[in-house]
């Protein structure tokens, strides 16, 4: 493990983040651009599957999608780009390995959504109920990014050193 | 000065500055705030400027009303974050330009949705209204950046 943090350390990704001076804080702002991008999506679509915003078509909705997966793309870079600047800070903060699971379950949920439940929830008619699995995925999609966003907030208190 | 040294020095900002918990409590709420302001805005404001068209412009009482929520929780978690370092921040070129980009941000928010309540349905958006939008984005997202910044250009506290 120490020889795979070291590796991802001499990246020329790393070497980039830590030698240029403004790298890190431009990483950062595009991180608060992109969850908020994310969230913002994820609040209108997944609240639209549980019953609120009762006047939008669900087709519509879920043509927001795309907007949340730019905000997803945005994080993962500027994610990766925060790991490569000191990735002991981040495999040693035992909240970061808790965002990691939920991101994949936030992913794994999403993409459940996507293949399985997608084309059903856009054909439904605006005023019919979503099924009741959709709406408790839909519940936990919201729990689980919140959950995201709430650990990312809190690396830096859970570090083991001081930093972040 | 005399009111934010005596701000930062109340005990309760005292303890918000000192407790190990509460400061990142603090920064927990701002955060989900953010998100949920600045997120719906640019949901609504992406809306006017035409995407996605079939969604119908009705969602945005519901939207603003859960942003507002999201502004009231940064409201009153960022100026208790304000009162732990009332004194320096207020010193903080960064910290200001964060404040004039969410009044002129908030501000837009307002003009275009009443801008778009007082348009007859099915009317097609004004140019004048997709400037408001697209104004509105920027200031939210000039508000973020700023915000981070804040952090890396306050002076220290001794």
């Amino acid at each position: 493990m120490d020889d795979l943090l070291r590796w991802v350390r001499d990246t020329p990704l790393g070497h980039f983040m830590r030698e240029t001076g403004n790298a890190f804080p431009v990483a950062e702002m595009s991180h608060f651009i992109g969850l908020s991008l994310l969230m913002g999506v994820m609040l209108v679509v997944d609240l639209r599957i549980l019953g609120v915003f009762k006047q939008a078509s669900y087709s519509s909705v879920l043509k927001l999608i795309p907007m949340a997966i730019v905000g997803f793309a945005i994080n993962l870079i500027s994610g990766v780009c925060f790991i490569a600047t000191n990735p002991f800070l981040y495999f040693t903060n035992p909240a970061f390995y808790w965002k990691l699971t939920f991101i994949l379950l936030g992913g794994l949920n999403a993409l459940w959504f996507t293949f399985a439940e997608h084309r059903q929830i856009a054909g439904l008619p605006t005023d019919a109920q979503a099924p009741a699995l959709a709406r408790v995925m839909a519940a936990a999609s919201l729990g689980m990014w919140m959950l995201v966003l709430l650990l990312g907030r809190l690396l830096p208190t859970f570090a083991p050193v001081a930093g972040g | 000065m005399g009111f934010l040294t005596w701000l930062q020095e109340t005990e309760f900002a005292q303890f918000l500055a000192s407790d190990p918990y509460a400061y990142p409590v603090l920064l927990c709420f701002h955060a989900i705030g953010m998100a949920t302001v600045v997120g719906l805005v640019w949901v609504m404001s992406a809306r006017v400027l035409g995407y996605p068209k079939g969604l119908t412009i009705e969602t945005f009482h519901r939207m603003s009303t859960i942003a507002l929520w999201g502004f009231a929780v940064n409201a009153v978690s960022g100026f208790m974050i304000f009162s732990t370092e009332a004194t320096r921040v207020i010193d903080n070129a960064e910290f200001l330009i964060k404040m004039a980009a969410i009044l002129i941000g908030g501000l837009s928010v307002w003009y275009m949705m009443r801008t778009v309540r007082q348009l007859a349905p099915d009317v097609a958006f004004p140019v004048s209204l997709k400037v408001t939008a697209f104004v509105t984005s920027a200031a939210w997202f000039v508000a973020i950046v700023f915000g981070r910044l804040v952090a890396y250009t306050i002076k220290p506290p001794f």
